[in-house]
Parts: C-alpha cells; sequence; structure tokens
C-alpha cells in the first residue's frame, strides 16, 4: 500500500484541519450548543462566529505563552475569564450587525466563553505540543471552520424555516417552522456531518485510489 | 404428556400416501442374504438378556433415533433397568414415516422386538408411541399391538422433543426406535445382521412416495431412482423435513440406519432479499422460550457479549423459527452456529462438557505455547541482541579498564613528573627567595646607614637651625630696643605738639567766648536802644496822641520809665555778665596752657625710661645667642658619632645575609636531587602499570568471550524449548480437538490415539479426508456403527462392507474403486465435514457415558444443516 | 440434477415480508377507497403523493446507503400510506411530501432502513407535519364537500372532535356519525367501524398479535374513564378512542413490527405504555393529536422493554432448566 502520497497530503493539510477535515462542528462534534440553538437565522450565526473568532484566538495564544506556568487546575479557570473578557469587549464588534442581535444571541455570548472548541485548543497547546505557531493556525482555522458550519447550516434553517435570508424575505413555495426548533438543530448537525464524513472519506479513498490502483 | 406450557407449530404431516402404502424393498442383492457367524436362535423366548444384548451387537444393529448401537443401550441398562421401555414411532416431521411405517406393517416382528428388547433391558412396562396429531392418515393406528399398548403422544411440532423431554422428566424410561426392534427381531428370526434401514422417500418430485426398506450403503440417487423422480427436483433432503441436510451430491451420499427419508422437493426458495423486519413470529413459536430474532441480529451484529443472555445453547434445533420465519431467513442454522461457537460464553451445557473442557485447555496451552514461543522468539531476538551489546558492553569495558589503567598510568607519571617539576620550582623558588631575602638585608642594611646619615645631617642642620635662629631672635631683640627708643621719642614729639595745639585751641576758645560775650552784650544794647527807641516813639505818640488823659500819660510815661529802667538794667547787667564770661574764658585759657606744659614733661619721662629698658633688652639677647651656639656644636657631634655606629651595624647585616643565602643554595641543590631520583622511580612505576594493564585486557576480552559463548548456547536451548512445547501444546490441542468434533486425527508425528469416529458425510461420500494433513485417511466406512474408541472390532461386517469401503485401521490406503479420489473428497469435507450424520458423528470418540438427550437427534455437537454457511 | 443446498427446515411456512406486507397495504387500501367515497379525488392524489414520494425516497436512501433496492419491499408504500391516511384531505401536497421525506430519509435510513429503524416512520413523518404546519394538519374538511384536486383549496375547514376535547367541550357528533367518519377529520383515521373491522381481521390472520394494540386502547380506556375529559364513564370512553387517530394509530402505526417488541409480555408493556402517555399528550401536550407522539416516545423504550424481557426470560428459563436438572440427578442411571 502506497501511502506516503497520502501523508504527505495530510501533512500539508493540516494547516486547514480546521476548516473541513477536523471541522469543529462536523467532525469533531464541538461547541454543539450553538450549531444547535444558535443557527436559527444567519445573522445569528454570523455574530457568534465573529465572537467566537475574536475570543478563540486571542485565547490560544494566552494559553500557548503562559500555559505551561500555570498550574492545571488553574489554567481554565484562567482561559474562562481571560475569553469572557474578551468577549464582551468585543460584543460591540457585532452590533453593526444588527443593534439587538446581542440581545437575540442572550446566553451563548457569555456560554462562548466555555464552549470546547477553546477549552480543546487550549488543553491542546497549553504544554508544548505542537509547533508555537501552530496555534495560532489552529484557532484560526477552527474559528473559520466553525463559521463555515453554522453559516452552513444557519442558512438551510432560516431559508426553510422562516423564509427568509439575514432578514430578508425569501418567497419560497412553502415555509417549515418546525425546521426552526432544537430538534431540527440536531438532525441537520447529525446529516451535514454524515455528509462531511462522506466527502472526506471519499476524499481519502480518492487521493489512496490514485496511487494505488484497483488490482484487476 | 407436555410437561410445561409450551409452544409448537402445527405441521402439515403430509405422511400419505407414503404411510399406507405397502413396504417396499430395496435391496442390495449381495448383503441381503447374509447371515451372522452364529448359531441361529431356536426359541426366542428363551434368550436371556444377555444373549439378547449379544445378539445385539453381533447385528450390528442401530437405533436409527439416535445412531447408537442397540447393544450399547442395553448393556448401560444391565445395572439399572429403566421401569418403561417405549418403543419410538413418533414421526412429527412432516414427510417422515419411517418408524410408524414399519410398526403398521410389521407389527409382529416390531412386538417381538420390543419383547425381546424388553426383556434385555429388563423393563416392567413396554410401550409404543405414536404421534397423535396425524390427521390425514388413509390408515388406522391400533390401540394396540400384540399386546404392547400404543401411546399417543400429543403436541405441536417438535413433539418428539417434548416427548423426549416428558419421558426424561419422569425417569426410569428408555427409548427405542421401532427399526432396531425390527431388526432385532429378524436378527432373532432369521439370524440376519442388520443391512437395511427403513426409509421414507417422498416430497412433491417423487412418483411413488412410499416407506422403503433399503439396504445400507446405497446411495441417494439410486434410492431416488427406484421411487421415479417425476421432476427435477430443485432440493434432496436426508433426514426428515424439518431437521434434515440437504443434499447435493446424490451420487455419493449414502443411506446409514440414521438416514430416515429421503425427500425431493421441486420448490426452492429464491432468495427473494429480504431482510429482519422484526415480525417476532420466531419467537413467539420456538419451543425452549429462546428469542431468535435477538440471537441473529447479535450474531450479524457480532454482539457477542448478550449471548450470556439468549442461551444459544439450549437450541434443539428443531427449525421452528425458521419455519415460520415470513423473510424465509436461515434463523435456526445461525442459532446453531452461534450456539456452537460460542458454546464457552453461553454458559454449561450438558453433553461433551469434558471433552469441551479438555479441548478449551488443551486449546488454552497450545495458545499460550504459541504465545510462549512467539514471545519466546522475541526473547530470542532481544536476548541474542542483548547477549551482543553486553559482550560488547564487556568488551568495551575491558577496553575501558584498559584504557582508564594506561590513563592513570600515564596520570601518575605526569604527576611524578609534574611532582618534580614542582620541586623544582620550588627549589628555585626557595632559592631566589633567599636570594631576595639576601638582598633585601642588604638593602635594608644599606637603608639604615643611608638613614643613619640623613639623622645625622638633620641633627646638624637642626643646630645650625636653632643657632641661626638664636641669633636672629638676638638681632630681633635689639631691633625692638631701638624702635621703642624711636617710639618713645616720637611720643615725646608728639605730646609737644599735642600741646600746642591745645594750646592754640584754647586761645581760639577764649577768643571765641569773649566775642560771644561782647555780642551778648551788644545784643543787649541794642535791644535796650531799640526799647528805648520804641519808648520814646510811643511816648511821641502819646505825646502826639491828644487824646490820652493826663493819667495816661503818666501812667504812659511811667511804664516808659519803667521800661527805660529796665532796659537800663539790663544792659548793665549784660554788660556785667560780658565781663564775667571774659574772666572765666581767660581762666580756662590759663588751665589749658598748664595742661599742656605737664604733658609734655611726662612724655620726656617716658622717652628716657624706654631708652633705657632698650639697653637691658640688647645685653639678654646677646648671652641667649651665645648659649645656643654651644648646644649646637655639642648636637653635631653627637650625631656624627651615632653615624659611624650604625655603618658599622650595616656592614654585620650584610656580612650574616650573605652567610644566609649561601646556605640557601645548598638546601636547594638537595632538593633538587632528590626530586630527581622520585621521577625516576615514578617512571619504572609506569612501566609496571602500563603492562600489567594490558594483561589483564586480554584476561577480560577473554572472559568476555566465554560467557558469550554459554548465554548464546542458553538461549538457543531456550528457543528450542519453546518450539518443542509449542509443538507439543498444538498436538495435544489439535487431538483434543478431533476429540470434541469426533473427527479422526491424523498426528503427522506419531500414531492415533483415536482412531477415528468417522463423520459420515452425505455430501461427500464415505471418506473423511484429515483437513490437517491432507492426505485422507480411510477412516470406518459409513455404513457401519462409528468405531468408538476401544470399542468392539472393527466394525463392519465383512460381508457387507466389500461393496463400499474398506475397513481399516486409519492410515490405511483407499482401495476400493467407487469411492471418489481422495482430492475430490477433499474439497468436499472441508465445508461438508460439519455436515455429518449428526447422529452417527456423535458418538464423539471418546468413551463417554451415553448422554440422556442423545436421543433426541436434533442437539448434536456436529452440524446440523449446516452445509449452508 | 442440479441440487441446491439449503439449510434445514426444508419446508416453510408460507407467509413471506410480501405477504405480512400486503396485508396491510390491501387494508389501507381499503381506507383508502373510502376516503375517496368522502373527499373526492383529492384524496386519492395526495395518497399517490405520499407514497411515491415515500418509495422514491426510499430507492434513492437505499442507493446512496450502497445498496439495491428491493422492489418487494413493500414498506415505505405503507410508510406513505400511513402519513396520507392521517393528514386532512385538504392539505398542501408539499406538506404531505415533506412528510414522507422527513420519515423516510431522517428516520428511517439514517437508523438503519428497512427492518433496523428504530421509530416509527409514519408517526414521525405526521409529527414533522404537526410541529411544522400544524394550521394545515388540523383543519379538516367536511365530507363529502368538494374539493378541487389541485389548485388553491376553498372548502370550509373544521376542527375535528379531537380538538373539540382538548378545549374542553363536548363533541357533538352522535356514534352514528363517528362510527362512519362521517366528520371531519383525518381521511383515514375517522371510520371507526371500518378501523375496527381492520383490526378483527388482522389479529385473526394473525398478521398482527393482539398483544399490541389491545392494551394500547385499553390503557387509553382505562385513562379515560378515570380522568374523563368529555362526558362520563362510557361515553368518555368512546369520544376519547374514537376521535383523531388513536385506533388508527393502534391498528396500524403500534402494531408495526420493526418498532415493536418481541415479546408478548413485551408487546403489552409497550402498549399500555404507549396508550398512558397518549392520553398524558391529549390532555396535557399542545396539539390535540397525541398519537404519533406517543409512539415515538414508547419506540424509544421499546429496547429497554426488550433487554429487561429477555432477562426475565433467561432467568425463567434457568428456573426450568434447574428444576429439571434437580429432577434428574438424584438418579444415579443415565437415560437414553
Amino acid at each position: 500500500m502506497k501511502l506516503e502520497k497520502l501523508k504527505r497530503a495530510r501533512r500539508r493539510g493540516r494547516w486547514f484541519d480546521g476548516i473541513f477535515g477536523r471541522n469543529p462542528v462536523l467532525c469533531c462534534g464541538l461547541a454543539l450548543p450553538f450549531a444547535v440553538m444558535v443557527t436559527t437565522s444567519l445573522r445569528s450565526s454570523v455574530s457568534i462566529s465573529i465572537l467566537l473568532a475574536c475570543s478563540l484566538i486571542p485565547t490560544v495564544l494566552l494559553a500557548s505563552l503562559v500555559g505551561r506556568f500555570l498550574p492545571r487546575w488553574f489554567s481554565p479557570v484562567v482561559y474562562t475569564l481571560f475569553a469572557m473578557v474578551v468577549v464582551v469587549a468585543c460584543v460591540p464588534l457585532i452590533l453593526p450587525i444588527s443593534p439587538e442581535v446581542a440581545d437575540s444571541l442572550g446566553i451563548y455570548v457569555p456560554i462562548l466563553s466555555v464552549n470546547t472548541i477553546l477549552l480543546t485548543l487550549c488543553a491542546r497547546y497549553e504544554r508544548p505540543a505542537d509547533r508555537p505557531v501552530m496555534a495560532l493556525v489552529d484557532a484560526a482555522a477552527y474559528s473559520l471552520g466553525f463559521a463555515l458550519a453554522m453559516c452552513l447550516i444557519a442558512f438551510f434553517r432560516e431559508l426553510l424555516g422562516a423564509g427568509s435570508l439575514w432578514g430578508v424575505p425569501v418567497p419560497l413555495p412553502f415555509k417549515a417552522e418546525g425546521v426552526q426548533i432544537a430538534f431540527a438543530g440536531f438532525i441537520a448537525v447529525a446529516l451535514l456531518s454524515a455528509l462531511v464524513r462522506f466527502l472526506r472519506r471519499a476524499a481519502l479513498v480518492f487521493s489512496y485510489r490514485r496511487h494505488n490502483p484497483k488490482p484487476e | 404428556m407436555a410437561g410445561f406450557f409450551y409452544k409448537g407449530i402445527l405441521l402439515q404431516q403430509h405422511k400419505e400416501p407414503a404411510l399406507s402404502r405397502d413396504l417396499r424393498e430395496f435391496v442390495n442383492a449381495d448383503t441381503i442374504g447374509v447371515t451372522m457367524d452364529r448359531p441361529p436362535v431356536g426359541d426366542a423366548d428363551s434368550l436371556t438378556p444377555a444373549e439378547i444384548a449379544s445378539l445385539a451387537r453381533d447385528a450390528h444393529i442401530v437405533d436409527e433415533r439416535d445412531g447408537q448401537p442397540l447393544a450399547d443401550k442395553l448393556a448401560a441398562c444391565q445395572q439399572t433397568p429403566p421401569r418403561l421401555l417405549i418403543a419410538d414411532a413418533v414421526d412429527d416431521e412432516p414427510y417422515l414415516s419411517s418408524q410408524l411405517g414399519p410398526l403398521l406393517k410389521n407389527p409382529a416382528h416390531s412386538a417381538l422386538g420390543l419383547r425381546l428388547a424388553q426383556r434385555a433391558a429388563g423393563a416392567a412396562e413396554a410401550q409404543f408411541a405414536v404421534y397423535k396429531n396425524l390427521t390425514d392418515l388413509d390408515i388406522r393406528i391400533p390401540r394396540k399391538i400384540e399386546g404392547f399398548s400404543v401411546r399417543r403422544i400429543r403436541g405441536r411440532y417438535p413433539a418428539e422433543y417434548q416427548a423426549s423431554q416428558a419421558f426424561e422428566a419422569d425417569d426410569d424410561v428408555l427409548l427405542i426406535g421401532v427399526g432396531a426392534l425390527i431388526q432385532l427381531a429378524r436378527a432373532v428370526l432369521f439370524n440376519r445382521p442388520q443391512t437395511t434401514t427403513f426409509v421414507t422417500v417422498a416430497g412433491d418430485c417423487i412418483g411413488n412416495p412410499t416407506n422403503l426398506e433399503v439396504s445400507l450403503g446405497m446411495t441417494v440417487a439410486q434410492v431416488l431412482e427406484r421411487c421415479g423422480l417425476i421432476e427435477d427436483p430443485a432440493r434432496v433432503v436426508v433426514g426428515g423435513s424439518m431437521t434434515g441436510i440437504s443434499v447435493i451430491d446424490t451420487e455419493n451420499t449414502l443411506v446409514t440406519p440414521s438416514t430416515r427419508a429421503v425427500l425431493a422437493f421441486r420448490q426452492d426458495f429464491k432468495s427473494l432479499g429480504f431482510g429482519c423486519i422484526g415480525c417476532s413470529r420466531c419467537v413467539h413459536v420456538c419451543p425452549k422460550g429462546l428469542n431468535p430474532f435477538f440471537i441473529y441480529r447479535a450474531v450479524q451484529e457480532k454482539r457477542y457479549a448478550a449471548f450470556r443472555t439468549l442461551d444459544a445453547q439450549m437450541c434443539i434445533g428443531c427449525g421452528t423459527c425458521s419455519y415460520m420465519c415470513p423473510a424465509k431467513l436461515d434463523l435456526s442454522e445461525t442459532v446453531q452456529k452461534a450456539a456452537r461457537s460460542f458454546k464457552p460464553m453461553a454458559g454449561s451445557i450438558r453433553t461433551n462438557a469434558a471433552l469441551l473442557a479438555k479441548k478449551d485447555a488443551a486449546d488454552y496451552e497450545s495458545y499460550l505455547a504459541d504465545y510462549a514461543l512467539h514471545r519466546a522468539q522475541i526473547d530470542h531476538r532481544r536476548a541474542l541482541a542483548a547477549a551482543r551489546r553486553a559482550d560488547e558492553k564487556r568488551r568495551g569495558e575491558a577496553a575501558a579498564a584498559h584504557a582508564a589503567a594506561d590513563r592513570e598510568a600515564d596520570r601518575a607519571l605526569a604527576q611524578a613528573l609534574a611532582d618534580h617539576r614542582a620541586a623544582d620550582a620550588q627549589a628555585d623558588r626557595a632559592l631566589a627567595q633567599a636570594l631576595e631575602a639576601n638582598q633585601a638585608a642588604q638593602r635594608a642594611a644599606d637603608e639604615a646607614l643611608a638613614q643613619a646619615l640623613r639623622r645625622k645631617q638633620e641633627a646638624g642642620q637642626a643646630a645650625d637651625g636653632a643657632f641661626a635662629q638664636a641669633e636672629r631672635q638676638r638681632q630681633a631683640a635689639e631691633q625692638a630696643a631701638d624702635k621703642s627708643v624711636s617710639d618713645a621719642a616720637a611720643a615725646a614729639e608728639a605730646a609737644d605738639r599735642a600741646a600746642e595745639r591745645a594750646d592754640a585751641a584754647a586761645l581760639k576758645r577764649m577768643q571765641a567766648e569773649e566775642k560771644a560775650a561782647d555780642k551778648a552784650f551788644s545784643d543787649a544794647l541794642k535791644a535796650q536802644q531799640s526799647a528805648e527807641k520804641d519808648a520814646a516813639k510811643a511816648l511821641a505818640k502819646a505825646e502826639r496822641n491828644s487824646a490820652l488823659s493826663d493819667d495816661d500819660r503818666q501812667a504812659f510815661k511811667r511804664t516808659l520809665d519803667e521800661l527805660q529802667a529796665g532796659a537800663e538794667r539790663v544792659r548793665a547787667e549784660a554788660q556785667a555778665a560780658c565781663g564775667e564770661a571774659k574772666a572765666a574764658a581767660k581762666v580756662s585759657y590759663e588751665s589749658e596752657l598748664e595742661k599742656g606744659v605737664r604733658s609734655r614733661a611726662a612724655a620726656k619721662e617716658a622717652a628716657a625710661a624706654a631708652r633705657q629698658a632698650a639697653e637691658a633688652a640688647k645685653l639678654a639677647a646677646r648671652e641667649t645667642c651665645e648659649a645656643a651656639r654651644r648646644t649646637c656644636e655639642a648636637d653635631k657631634a653627637a650625631a656624627l658619632t651615632a653615624y659611624e655606629s650604625a655603618q658599622e651595624a650595616c656592614e654585620a647585616d650584610k656580612a650574616a645575609a650573605l652567610k644566609v643565602y649561601e646556605a640557601a643554595q645548598e638546601a636547594d641543590a638537595q632538593a633538587r636531587a632528590r626530586a630527581l631520583e622520585v621521577y625516576e622511580a615514578a617512571q619504572r612505576e609506569y612501566e609496571r602499570a602500563r603492562q600489567s594493564a594490558k594483561d589483564a585486557y586480554e584476561a577480560r576480552l577473554e572472559e568476555a568471550r566465554q560467557t558469550d559463548e554459554r548465554a548464546r548456547a542458553d538461549i538457543e536451548a531456550a528457543l528450542d524449548r519453546a518450539k518443542e512445547n509449542a509443538r507439543a501444546a498444538a498436538d495435544a490441542a489439535r487431538q483434543a480437538q478431533a476429540a470434541f468434533e469426533g473427527r479422526p486425527v491424523t498426528v503427522v508425528l506419531g500414531g492415533n490415539d483415536i482412531p477415528g469416529e468417522p463423520a459420515p458425510e452425505p455430501g461427500a461420500g464415505p471418506i473423511t479426508a484429515e483437513a490437517v494433513s491432507g492426505a485422507p485417511v480411510a477412516a470406518e466406512a459409513v455404513i457401519a456403527e462409528p468405531a468408538v474408541a476401544g470399542g468392539g472390532s472393527a466394525g463392519i461386517p465383512e460381508e457387507a462392507a466389500r461393496t463400499v469401503s474398506p475397513t481399516d485401521a486409519p492410515g490405511a490406503p483407499l482401495e476400493e474403486v467407487e469411492l471418489l479420489p481422495p482430492e475430490a473428497v477433499a474439497e468436499e469435507s472441508a465445508p461438508a465435514k460439519e455436515a455429518g450424520e449428526p447422529a452417527a458423528a456423535l458418538a464423539a470418540a471418546g468413551a463417554q457415558k451415553p448422554d440422556p438427550m442423545r436421543g433426541w437427534r436434533k442437539n448434536d455437537s456436529t452440524e446440523k444443516g449446516g452445509d449452508d454457511r | 440434477m442440479k441440487l441446491n443446498r439449503r439449510a434445514a427446515p426444508h419446508i416453510r411456512f408460507p407467509e413471506s415480508n410480501r405477504t405480512l406486507m400486503s396485508d396491510m397495504i390491501i387494508l389501507l387500501l381499503v381506507l383508502c377507497v373510502l376516503a375517496f367515497l368522502y373527499y373526492g379525488g383529492r384524496a386519492l392524489i395526495v395518497c399517490a403523493v405520499s407514497v411515491v414520494t415515500a418509495v422514491v425516497c426510499d430507492a434513492l436512501c437505499t442507493l446512496i446507503r450502497g445498496r439495491r433496492p428491493n422492489p418487494r419491499d413493500l414498506s415505505p408504500v405503507v410508510t406513505g400510506l400511513i402519513i396520507a391516511l392521517t393528514m386532512p384531505a385538504t392539505i398542501p401536497y408539499y406538506v404531505v411530501a415533506s412528510a414522507a421525506v422527513f420519515a423516510i430519509a431522517i428516520v428511517k435510513h439514517p437508523f438503519g432502513g428497512t427492518g433496523q429503524n428504530l421509530f416509527n416512520p409514519g408517526a414521525a413523518g405526521f409529527s414533522f407535519a404537526a410541529i411544522c404546519w400544524p394550521g394545515l394538519v388540523f383543519m379538516y374538511p367536511m365530507p363529502f364537500d368538494r374539493i378541487p384536486a389541485f389548485g388553491e383549496v376553498t372548502a370550509q375547514l373544521y376542527q375535528n372532535p379531537a380538538f373539540v376535547l382538548k378545549v374542553g367541550g363536548v363533541p357533538t357528533n352522535n356514534l352514528t356519525e363517528l362510527l362512519f367518519g362521517n366528520y371531519p377529520g383525518p381521511m383515514g383515521a375517522t371510520n371507526i367501524l371500518v378501523i375496527l373491522a381492520c383490526l378483527v381481521y388482522l389479529i385473526f390472520r394473525r398478521t398482527v398479535r393482539w398483544q399490541l394494540p389491545l392494551p394500547f386502547l385499553a390503557a387509553c380506556a382505562a385513562v379515560t374513564l378515570l380522568f374523563p375529559r368529555a362526558g362520563t364513564g362510557l361515553q368518555a370512553v368512546f369520544y376519547e378512542l374514537m376521535s383523531g387517530t388513536l385506533l388508527f394509530g393502534a391498528v396500524f402505526v403500534l402494531t408495526d413490527p420493526v418498532t415493536s417488541p418481541k415479546r408478548d409480555s413485551s408487546m403489552a408493556v409497550y402498549g399500555v405504555f404507549a396508550g398512558v402517555v397518549a392520553m398524558l399528550f391529549r390532555y396535557f401536550g399542545g396539539y390535540e393529536e397525541s398519537m404519533p407522539f406517543a409512539v415515538l416516545i414508547a419506540n424509544a423504550f421499546v429496547p429497554l422493554i426488550d433487554r429487561y424481557n429477555e432477562s426475565l426470560h433467561r432467568a425463567i428459563r434457568r428456573k426450568h432448566l434447574e428444576a429439571r436438572k434437580a429432577k434428574t440427578r438424584p438418579q444415579a442411571r443415565t437415560l437414553v
């Protein structure tokens, strides 16, 4: 089995892991509350993605710089507090989207400071695990992946469930309000997760088969 | 009869028309006329149980319901006779009537057989057992057959199983098939061994379904031909319709004593592609209360942990679940497979417990041995590497030690050299120090001398200085005296002048005062004049003024006169005052003049006194100057003497220092000589040390090589031992496995301890190929009863055997032509060897007690319906 | 002779999956015919849309899973008919189609496909439609009204008796109306008499075991008797059981073999549980229709019920075994 090219491709793809290969929502199952509850409208999901990006990158940076000096039981507290501060400080960034978007997000803004993507990445990078630059790269990639997943789910849920897109009504032949409930959010995440799994597997098989053609 | 709340299905029995037809024969002319090699029995009723049993053994009668030799069953009853002997004619599977038919067609023989068996077993009662739910019979089942009552067994399928359960629960019951009883009767009456068996040939494709008495060893194809196929069957089944085995090679499938039916069906269930829909019909019909749905699903999903609760081993293999399944799944087979494969997981079972344990233990041992071998190989590799490493280490150590010793020696030498050099250096240093000291002492002496000189000079200078000072003082005193004289003179002068000035001043004062007095007087005069004038004026005025009275004028005149008088007085006073003042002034002027004179005289006196004092002072000064000069000279002399003494001391010091220096030089030379000796001794020592190190190194190398060889030998020995163990354990495991499954074993190294119980395979022919060796071992022929280890003779009556196959101790090659070549058999046997005739196969090699439930042929250890995996 | 090798047993019961499903389909078709009688052609078109969507979706999903679709597998037809028959005849087609798609593509295949699904797809499809378009799903036309087959539906729509019960009133339909289905209600669920006949037919034909629908109905009746909503006693029981899709669900939805437990005792427990939950939903739930939700919840408990029942039966088996062993062991003899 010739796996060298595959391995090389995977190594090269390490930088984009967070976007597709290990998409936090669809592949790793992280930050599910947001994916299920916040994706009812595209605005909310975009705001949450922005907030996550703003809070994730500094916190992971902090973790990679300072994490090894903190005792293990204490570092999550530090990250949470820091993330909370950053999140609160960045809320004005999303107000241009809509003045009441922060209110409509409600409790999900503070929950951002304890979301699992943050904790996972901080735990991964607080001891010198990978190259230090990967902390930043991973943080950025994961935020991007999260944003992608959220926007994708929100696109469909808002379109099908509320008949609008970014608050603009879109005339569709029908509208299924049931898509807005949490159950449908779970189903949407599950379906997309399956799709991403399938695509990953197809990509892997395709690239494997290129170098290991099927024996006749 | 049913002991508990049972399930089951009602099956349509399809026993007609086979049951009602006459019992036909399909015999082999060669075998049918065989008689036994013993004197014929005259009177059947006079046989003793032992004789009956031996007769049964000689006749090789096999009970068709479980494949056991009748003789064994009867022999087992010698110790404990059963209370009830049941002749089993319960044919509860559809199409099957191979016990009932002969019973109804040969009642006399059956009854005789039962009587004999009853006597042989010592049973108190004997009955026939027939199924009750036969609804479509054209023939009547009698209530009694020759005195033996016919017991109707109720129940749904699997009724025979239920019956056996019930009978077993009651204890003291022995079940024997009717066919065996008939054969027993024939053996007694006609002295004939069992060469035939009763077979029902039925099914859609059979033109004349019938019960047939078939010679053992006929092929199924012959049987079918005999009965006539009206269509091409899709399936041919040997055995019961619910529990039989489908046959694909009818040319090579033989009829055995426990073949009960040959069925040919036209319809095949083509695969409809249905999957299980969970309708749970299988669950509802399972007679044992199992859950085939879950077992099937667990097998499919490989969730083996569920088998603990699912109890697959309790399956009796009746096939009801598969029968009912609307998706036509092979549930029964899957459950059996699960039961077999997961027997250890499913809890204890009643049959083959000991063999299973042995097999497991042997497997485990073999596995452990394999694992040990594997580990031994790993260890061998590692040990070799470790030995190599250790060897290298030892060599390295030796080399290191050698090098260390060398280094030690070198170091010692270098140390000695360093010491030597240090000693030299030290000596040099000492010498230099001494030199230094010497020079220092010299210098010190010179210093002292110089100092003394300086002191002398200083003393001289000091003395001179003192003298000069004294001179100066004298001169100073003289000057002072002169100065005081001159001062006094000057003072006198000054006093004169002052006095003159004072005189002058007094004069001026006096004049001033006179002037003043005059002035005052004149003033007063003027005043008076003026007053007069005024008065005159006033008088004039008054005179002019005529207005006044005379009194007034008189008054006025009087005042005027008074005024004038007053003014006269004033003027007179003034004049007096003026005169007094002038007098006073003059007096004072006189006094002043006197004062001046006095002071001049005093000054002159002072000047004279001063002159005298000065003279005295000059004199004193000269005297002190003289004294000073004298002391000066005395000091100089003293200094000179001190200087000379110092010079001497200096010389003495220098000499002493020089002596010390020479002593030091000598000591130095000695020290150097000693150091050199020591160094040379160290060099010799060094040589010795190097030599000894080299010797030691070589000795160690030799020793290392020897240990290495020993270690390697040990490692190899360990590996060999492990290999031996593994091989032995694998053999043991193979044997135990074969014993457990009843297969003949070909052990490549040794002989067979189990001559092998043949697993007759309808699908593969009479040969059981040994998969392990690949070389077929001609096992016992199928037609005979299984050769139990240690049991009986070679088992097959020669005459009967001629047709079919050689009887042999295993290992003999095949001889007969009718048999398939081994290779073809081998490839059939692999899948089909488990499809062995269950009954025969189960007399698993190795003596074991007849199992209570073995009468029910459906739960045997060999595969059941297992030809379709 | 080309012989096939098959495993025992070599005779099989003539029933097959297809006959099972066809039984169900025949009965559902009878209900479709009745719906046609009451509501005209649109009812048939709704059923057809549902069935076709379900079948196509099933085939697509099977293809996506990498298997070959089996045209003899009639289960999506059953699902489609069940979904259609619980809807009003005036339902827009996209509602039925989405319900069918949801049922097949999200509830049936991701959980394993035919024979392996955990939740009843028909009930789930209806629940989805009920949550997404409650206004459309719970408003029914009057029977014998003229309803156009396509285009805008202008018929007057009413609530069904279940809604009346929910708001606390007493349905005004008399017994005949209720029995014959001559009132606004779900297309296939109003004709109580026919459904009862179907139940009897299924039970006696052994397609369905009586331990499934009867404990369900008994539990519903018991709860209604104890806490009646409209009237008292038997009258309340009749109103409850004959309103909405309760009876229809008891016969066709609850008896789905895939999602029901596998032993008789488990089935009874399941039925009672589903009945109690259905009545609870009716009393305290948000919608007037409770059967699909109750069935879904009970489906979630089926593996649990089955597992415990298996352990129970194993214990029983062991006890029998021990008893038998105890009987045989004291004897020294060996039986043959």
